[in-house]
């Protein structure tokens, strides 16, 4: 049995901090520090780690915050705090700073509790899960109680549907909790497109003729969210693990097929009784193409993806979760659940 | 007796439920679908802002799939011809950069052309044929968006031509009808009142959206944004605490083309108007009891109701005109006013106007609004600056040392952001007081670039939102606000003109205006620099 490791001193933590903030001042700048946020990072995979720093660093440079960052794949000794400059900002007028924790073969109660010890009170705290494992990480449930707004990603996972059937016991649970998912956020782009396909009053009412749903997707969650998506705004329910009920009762078959990159959706085939629809991508991703498969009624519809920064931004920012999310993540765990 | 279960939620009367798919989309921002028709659109506006303006809607996602888009005016143009224009003009204005495939060839098929006279009754039954296919072939709902970038000489026919043609809200049962009439409404208080008469006939007064793209800018919205969404402005928002407000909307340009209209307008009708006062009524209004169009623009007509009317007898204590003689505006030689083409040598046409205004409520009362608009000025800048009255007891500073007077300025252009001036200790021993700013810029602020405003403005129309379009009351209000000026300055031919060189802060009479602030107090009153 591998031996406890030793707990940080968090005490000479806050004191190389505090440092910090006084060479700042001392450095004559006219320091109006203020910080927004607490911001919590979690990450345990070391291929990903200068592409989650870099982001959390950008979004310190726009929102003055503590970042702590809890490193599941390091053990190192020391904890590393680094001051503004570290993230590129200004430090006369900008009051963040990163402090690094190597938590590898630490418990998931010492890691939370590590976390809740550096925040500071009466802050916002975001979680930002950036492992792909969140189903049945006891950490991820620990940490995100202690967050006012938590971010995970259940795309690309081992086990994306293990990893929504989690999110949606967890939200069913956390009512209070704000929680997103960058495999929901990605998806905007896609709930304005095919909401607009069906702004023609002469296709509305195929909408409620739909009598199968397919769609192809690099990972599990995006298509599972899509369907989930349209169910509930439907008015469907699951009726097994690969069909949903519409209000009458008619079975919707629903069909995921692995296609194309991860976390992006390929297309999307809805057949309804009297016509089967497609849409998919053209022009290297920036317009879908919206029509009956014989041709007929073809449109085209922008579509904006947005960058990850964005998404990071908004699930730390947005105060409430939102209604739609919370319906589809309920109607695919049900789903999953079948 | 059973009921069969649908899929299908149907409304209490029976009509088809709404795009259940719409529902809570966080960027519920599409439009309905829709025709819109740009009369005059051979025209420099339609080609420099409106086009691309369209087609960056398209490109933000937020014109919808089913739309069309028909261009009408005298040029004769077939479809192709004013496609190829209409890509040439995004091509070279659009701020997206030139058209892109697929999406322009998608777009190019929804785009068509009527040419014809404004007074060619067959003209709008070809226009009326080519909406009703739209309907048919496009599904644009029989929704439709008429946009009149013309002289406003024609607005008044061009309204009676879609009446006479059936293409009026009353004869379309089937979708929505809204008028955008561009800036002047009007030359004066009578026309202005002449003009909505013969609207009012055709149009009620919600389907009417007169655009001032000045309230499309992002720094205007966000006035009420500052005064509103905040708890730290409004209490001092009154008598008590500011000296007087200025709102400045400085140009370098001169005249450029415009000079045939403009001889005829000045700088009074062209700018205070309607931008100028559109800006003093978001500044001064009391805060509206919703977010909603009307809730809002009852606020704005309320203000401008309260604004003191000027006796024509003290025009000249309350207004100051000028024009522009010769001079350098960025080290480069520009001429006087009077000799841009299409100018009378003899111009009595004021290129400059300042205007001293009281508000009569409790919020305001003595406390003057400064308002100023004028063409080759040093700088092209608008802003609107709040100036707070002096500390009531100095404490602090050394002798020299001056404290200033408090200034928040909201920045509309070519800056966007808000500026907060405020006193501070200069590091030492001694107490030396010195003014400072506070700085907040949209671009640095948010990393992104605003919309043009007639992106956002046409995209708002479309969508039934008139919050930022200007209600005929809030109209005439404005118009009987100047119309004492006007009428003076009329019957009074300038003789001082020029009175001041391109590339100056305007004329030097300006300052008269100022005066001394009505306590005994207060320092000095001064324009700010342009």
């Amino acid at each position: 049995m591998t031996p406890e490791r030793p707990a940080f001193d968090l005490d000479a933590v806050r004191a190389k901090i505090s440092h910090l903030h006084h060479a700042g001042t001392d450095s004559g700048a006219n320091s109006a520090q203020a910080a927004t946020l607490n911001f919590v990072i979690y990450l345990d995979a070391t291929a990903d780690r200068a592409w989650v720093l870099e982001r959390a660093a950008k979004i310190q440079q726009k929102h003055p915050s503590h970042a702590i960052v809890l490193d599941g794949a390091s053990d190192a000794a020391e904890p590393m705090v680094e001051n503004c400059a570290a993230i590129g900002a200004d430090c006369s007028s900008v009051s963040s700073e990163r402090v690094t924790f190597g938590v590898r073969d630490y418990g998931a109660e010492r890691i939370a509790a590590l976390a809740y010890a550096m925040s500071t009170p009466d802050l916002p705290t975001a979680l930002w899960w950036t492992s792909t494992q969140v189903h049945g990480n006891p950490a991820f449930a620990l940490l995100a109680n202690h967050a006012t707004n938590v971010l995970v990603d259940s795309s690309g996972n081992v086990d994306d549907d293990g990893t929504i059937e989690d999110l949606a016991a967890y939200a069913a649970s956390h009512r209070d909790g704000t929680l997103h998912d960058f495999a929901w956020l990605r998806l905007a782009p896609w709930h304005d497109a095919i909401a607009q396909c069906f702004d023609d009053e002469r296709l509305r009412k195929e909408l409620f003729a739909i009598r199968s749903l397919t769609i192809a997707a690099g990972s599990e969650a995006e298509a599972l969210y899509l369907s989930g998506w349209m169910g509930s705004r439907l008015g469907w329910t699951p009726c097994s693990r690969d069909a949903y009920c519409d209000r009458t009762g008619a079975r919707i078959p629903f069909t995921y097929e692995r296609r194309g990159d991860a976390r992006r959706v390929s297309s999307v085939r809805i057949g309804t009784s009297a016509a089967e629809y497609v849409a998919h991508f053209e022009a290297a991703g920036s317009v879908l193409r919206f029509g009956a498969v014989d041709g007929s009624g073809e449109r085209f519809v922008p579509l904006h993806q947005m960058d990850s920064l964005s998404l990071i931004e908004r699930a730390i920012l947005e105060p409430t979760m939102d209604a739609n999310f919370e319906e589809a993540l309920a109607t695919v765990g049900t789903l999953l659940r079948q | 007796m059973e009921t069969l279960a649908t899929a299908e939620p149907l409304k209490t009367n029976g009509a088809p439920a709404d795009n259940p798919l719409r529902a809570g989309i966080s960027t519920n921002r599409i439009a309905e679908p829709c025709t819109v028709v740009f009369f005059g659109a051979s025209g420099d506006l339609v080609k420099r802002m409106l086009l691309p303006a369209i087609y960056n809607l398209r490109l933000g996602d937020i014109l919808p799939t089913n739309f069309a888009i028909v261009g009408f005016s005298r040029s004769d143009f077939s479809d192709d011809a004013f496609r190829a224009e209409m890509k040439n003009s995004i091509d070279e204005f659009s701020r997206s950069g030139p058209a892109k495939e697929p999406l322009w060839g998608d777009f190019a098929k929804r785009v068509s052309y009527v040419s014809g006279d404004f007074d060619s009754t067959e003209a709008f039954a070809k226009l009326k044929a080519v909406l009703e296919r739209n309907d048919q072939e496009l599904g644009t709902g029989g929704n439709r968006l008429f946009y009149l970038s013309t002289p406003p000489s024609v607005f008044a026919k061009i309204v009676d031509q879609l009446d006479q043609a059936g293409l009026g809200p009353r004869d379309n049962a089937k979708g929505w009808t809204r008028i955008i009439i561009e800036k002047p409404f009007g030359t004066d208080l009578e026309s202005a009142r002449a003009l909505q008469a013969e609207v009012g006939k055709v149009f009620d007064e919600k389907m009417v959206y007169r655009i001032d793209h000045y309230l499309g800018k992002e720094p205007v919205q966000d006035i009420m944004a500052l005064r509103f969404a905040n708890v730290i402005f409004e209490p001092i928002w009154n008598r008590r605490y500011i000296d007087c407000v200025q709102i400045t909307a400085a140009e370098t340009v001169g005249v450029e083309s415009r000079g045939g209209y403009y001889d005829n307008a000045g700088a009074l009708r062209d700018m205070i108007q309607n931008h100028v006062m559109n800006l003093l009524a978001l500044v001064a209004m009391e805060p509206p009891v919703s977010a909603d169009a009307d809730a809002i623009r009852d606020e704005k007509f309320k203000v401008l109701t309260a604004v003191r009317p000027i006796a024509h007898a003290d025009v000249a204590k309350h207004a100051v005109r000028g024009q522009y003689g010769a001079g350098n505006i960025d080290g480069k030689a520009v001429p006087a006013y009077n000799t841009e083409p299409n100018v009378r040598p003899d111009s009595s046409t004021e290129t400059y106007a300042a205007v001293k205004l009281y508000i009569d409520n409790w919020r305001w009362a003595e406390v003057p609004f400064f308002l100023r608009s004028g063409k080759r000025m040093a700088r092209k800048n608008s802003e609107i600056a709040v100036r707070f009255r002096a500390i009531p007891h100095r404490l602090f500073g050394e002798s020299g040392d001056q404290i200033e007077n408090n200034v928040l300025v909201m920045k509309i252009q070519p800056e966007e952001g808000v500026s907060l001036r405020f006193a501070a200790k200069v590091p030492g021993p001694k107490m030396h007081i010195r003014s400072v700013n506070m700085d907040f810029n949209y671009g640095t602020g948010f990393g992104v670039v605003s919309a043009p405003a007639y992106e956002r403005l046409i995209g708002d129309a479309m969508r039934g939102d008139a919050t930022l379009f200007t209600r005929w009351d809030a109209v005439e209000r404005a118009w009987e606000a100047v119309m004492p000026i006007l009428d003076v300055w009329q019957g009074t031919p300038a003789t001082e003109f020029p009175n001041y060189p391109a590339g100056s802060q305007g004329p030097a009479q300006a300052t008269v205006l100022l005066g001394g602030s009505h306590r005994a107090s207060e320092t000095q009153r001064e324009w700010r620099p342009i």
